[in-house]
Formats: structure tokens, C-alpha cells, sequence
């Protein structure tokens, strides 16, 4: 395929910074793209960043712009020395989400989130009961602790955002995770949309426990449905035209842009890992700079040099239907093992969500 | 006519891609959880009430700031102070 050469790199911005303090975690979770396996733990923990060097590079970060921070990990609150290094960076003046599991809300981070509300909490549920986070997380009251945590975050002015990843072993909870969260808190709970296979050393067996790609699809118009149901009841859709699109015509309508992954990674937004590298999406470390031998601006500044992608496969590249599609040079790298293959396992979703159920979905969405 | 005004301590200033914006932290983050952008007569005016003002005064600081008559200054405080009241982002002593 021929493509432009740019002769210069459109400005980039360090905007939203995800910032990766540990790999490591209290559970177990089967679907972990991260997780390593526990014996890892102590070289992980030992190549980590100190709090000093998270709070160096913040400092860099706040002098180059960057305006939000996503907190993740691995489970953040699993350093002990969090606090310090999550009030260092409030006091700079950050729009700051956290996302946690919610398991280990101590009453020093209350006492410390009390001081320095975060903007948003992301908490993950993986399930209704201890039974499943037994079975799926390896963690035998990992429910019963998550909701007190829950309840115990939501004292705080911040804004709580529910997020739950759905696989085989908690499938049969996803109404149960729904409706316990709109009982208790009064919130909505968003879904991952798929799960990939693991990446940077994450050794979780995901392609066992992911749903089929049709239970992925069900589930996917499930919510929407849900979804559209809630934000346009019927009376409504027709006065704003709601109707089912032409995917192939949609995608021949989508005006190109400049990116180099295909997203904002590395253009306005970036993650530094556990050890410091930084990288233009969390899942793929195979472009990366060193944020803490260069300094956070050097970094930034030459990640671009480092990103080199190959031709895709020409099924791909002919496919009508690649703006439907969830592939990315991360999700070909997670699926494929390499940056060029096509992921099976997506191509068969975006088939059967544009092709086979999509005659059933417009009846549902008529229906509904 | 007399009354100072102060800026609550719930909004850090500072620059982001060469714009000067207000975050919302601590406690105020229930009432507002975001940003601000300021214009940089804006930004001087924020700044300026760190110590409490009279909209007198901070018009006089305008007019020595930015090559701005007394009237357009005196509007742009005027209307700036309206918004932060209106926002509850600045204190008012009589
Ligand atoms: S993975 Fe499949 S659906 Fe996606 S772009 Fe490639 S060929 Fe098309």
C-alpha cells in the first residue's frame, strides 16, 4: 500500500498519562493480560520505580503538560508506599482517576483519598459472590471485601465508576453484578467489550475462560441494547432517526488521520510501566523509550522514532470491514504474538457481529 | 461597592500546553470534577486574588498589567467576578 511520508511529526501532546505503579496484585484474576505468575513477584517488585523516581518523573510530567493521570497497575494499592507517591502528584494539580479492585482500602488511603479526593475511582468487580472470585480470582471473600471497599470509597466526594470484565467462569453474574451495584450505589456498570490474550509477560490462561466469539457478540448487544434502551426509549429513537447503519458504508465514509497506532497512544496520551519505560499503549511494549535513563520530555520526544510497524495481512488490508473491527498492532501483538497477523479470535467477532446476528440484532432493537 | 474577594484554595492554577487552567481538587471535587480554562486576563485576575481585592483595585492592576482602558478593564473584572460568584469559587467580605 503506498503511503505519504510525513515530512514533519504533527505536534503531540502528553496529555493523559497512565501510570503503571506496580505489575503486580493480591488476586489472581484467570483474564489478566498483565498478570504474572506469583513467583515473579519478587523481581517485579524489585525493578519497580522507587517513590522518589515516580515522583522525579511527575514532576517532568507536570512541567511538560500532562493533565490526566490514570493510577493502574497490577493493583496499585498494593505498594506500600502508594500514599506518599499518589499525594505528591494530587498537590501538582493532575485530573486524577484510580483504578483499584477495591480490596485492600486501608484506613491510611481513606485517610489520604479523604485529603486528596481522586477525580474518579474506577473500581473492577468480577463477580457477585466469594464463589466466584474463589473460582476466577483465587480469592475466597475477594466479593464480600471488594463491596465493603466499595462502599467504603463511595464516602468520598469522587466520582465511582463500576467496571467488570465478563468471561465463562462469571458469565451467569453479569445481571447480578448489574443489579447489586444500581441497588447499592445507584450507578450503572460498564462491560469490557473482549478480552485479549495476555501481554508483556502476562501468563493467565485467558484463551481458556473467554467467551466464545458469539457469547462475546451476545453479550456485546445485550448491553448496547440495555444501553439504548436507557438513553433513548422508543418514542425518542424515532425522532432522532435511530436506525441500524451500513457497515460498509460507514467505513468508506471514515476520513484517515494521523496516528502512529492507530489511536491517541503516543500522540496525546502514553503509559510509564512499572519500570519505568514509556510506552504509546499499555499493551504493547515492543516500541518503547526509557523515561527515567532520559528524562520524561527525551522520552517523549523520541518514542515516535522507535515505533516501526510491518505490512499487515492482506486480508486486513482488503477487509471491508476494518473500522468495525477491534485490531490494533497491541491486539495483533496479543492474539498473534506479532504485529502483522490476524487475530482469529477478533476477526471471527467482527464477522459474526456484522454478518450472521445482525439481521436478529435489528429485530431486537425493533423489538426493544 | 467595597467588597473583597478571595480565591477559595480548592483550585490549583497552572499551565497546561501553554493554557493556563483551574483544577478542581480536595473536597470541591464533588461539586465540580474537572478544569477551567482561563484567558490571560482571567489568569491575572485569579492570581491576583490570592490576597482578598476590591474589584477597584484589581481593575487598577489590569490597567497596569495589559494596555486596557479603565472601562474595558473594569467590565472584563466585573464579569470575571460575576462567574466566580455565580461558581462559588471565590470568598466575599463585605
Ligand atoms: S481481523 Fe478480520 S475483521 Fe478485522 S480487519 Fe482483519 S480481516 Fe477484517
Amino acid at each position: 500500500m503506498y503511503m505519504n511520508k510525513l515530512k514533519k511529526m504533527p505536534v503531540r501532546y502528553p496529555i493523559n498519562a497512565t501510570l503503571e505503579l506496580t505489575l503486580r496484585c493480591n488476586l489472581k484474576c484467570k483474564m489478566c493480560m498483565f498478570r504474572h505468575g506469583d513467583e515473579a513477584d519478587s523481581r517485579l517488585m524489585k525493578g519497580e520505580l522507587s517513590s522518589a523516581q515516580w515522583e522525579d518523573l511527575i514532576k517532568e510530567m507536570f512541567d511538560a503538560g500532562v493533565l490526566n493521570i490514570l493510577i493502574t497497575g497490577g493493583e496499585p494499592l498494593l505498594r506500600k508506599d502508594f500514599c506518599e507517591i499518589y499525594e505528591s502528584m494530587y498537590r501538582r494539580g493532575f485530573i486524577i482517576t484510580v483504578y483499584t479492585n477495591a480490596t485492600l482500602i486501608t484506613e491510611k488511603v481513606m485517610e489520604t483519598f479523604r485529603r486528596c479526593p481522586p477525580h474518579r475511582i474506577g473500581i473492577t468487580l468480577y463477580g457477585a459472590s466469594n464463589e466466584t472470585y474463589e473460582r476466577l480470582c483465587g480469592s475466597r471473600d475477594g466479593f464480600d471485601r471488594a463491596i465493603e471497599g466499595a462502599r467504603t470509597l463511595s464516602t468520598l466526594p469522587s466520582e465511582i465508576e463500576f467496571r467488570t470484565t465478563v468471561v465463562k467462569d462469571n458469565r451467569h453474574e453479569t445481571k447480578a453484578v448489574s443489579d447489586i451495584i444500581k441497588q447499592e450505589f445507584d450507578l450503572p456498570v460498564t462491560h469490557s467489550t473482549t478480552v485479549f490474550q495476555g501481554v508483556r509477560g502476562g501468563c493467565m490462561p485467558i484463551a481458556e475462560c473467554r467467551l466464545s466469539p458469539e457469547e462475546n457478540v451476545d453479550l456485546l448487544v445485550e448491553r448496547t441494547l440495555e444501553r439504548v434502551r436507557e438513553l433513548f426509549p422508543p418514542e425518542r429513537r424515532d425522532q432522532i432517526g435511530l436506525k441500524p447503519i451500513d457497515a460498509k458504508q460507514y467505513c468508506a465514509s471514515e476520513k484517515n488521520k494521523f496516528t502512529l497506532l492507530g489511536c491517541q497512544g503516543g500522540m496525546n496520551s502514553f503509559t510509564i510501566t512499572w519500570d519505568g519505560k514509556l510506552l504509546g499503549c499499555q499493551m504493547l511494549d515492543c516500541f518503547s523509550t526509557d523515561a527515567v535513563k532520559n528524562g520524561f520530555l527525551r522520552a517523549w520526544e523520541e518514542w515516535p522514532n522507535t515505533v516501526h510497524l510491518p505490512e499487515v495481512d492482506p486480508t486486513c488490508t482488503a477487509c471491508p470491514y476494518i473500522t468495525f473491527c477491534q485490531v490494533c498492532p497491541a491486539v495483533r501483538m496479543a492474539e498473534c504474538g506479532n504485529l502483522s497477523g490476524r487475530p482469529e479470535y477478533v476477526c471471527q467477532i467482527t464477522k459474526v457481529l456484522l454478518s450472521d446476528r445482525r439481521g436478529n440484532n435489528e429485530k431486537d432493537l425493533q423489538k426493544s | 461597592m467595597n467588597k473583597k474577594y478571595r480565591a477559595k484554595e480548592c483550585y490549583i492554577h497552572r499551565k497546561v500546553a501553554d493554557n493556563d487552567v483551574l483544577i478542581s481538587v480536595g473536597a470541591n471535587v464533588a461539586n465540580f470534577n474537572g478544569y477551567i480554562t482561563l484567558n490571560p486576563s482571567a489568569s491575572f485576575i485569579w492570581d491576583s486574588l490570592k490576597e482578598p481585592k476590591t474589584a477597584d483595585e484589581l481593575t487598577k492592576l489590569m490597567t497596569e498589567e495589559f494596555e486596557v482602558s479603565e472601562d474595558v478593564a473594569y467590565s472584563d473584572v466585573k464579569n470575571f467576578l460575576e462567574m466566580l460568584q455565580r461558581n462559588s469559587m471565590v470568598n466575599v467580605y463585605e
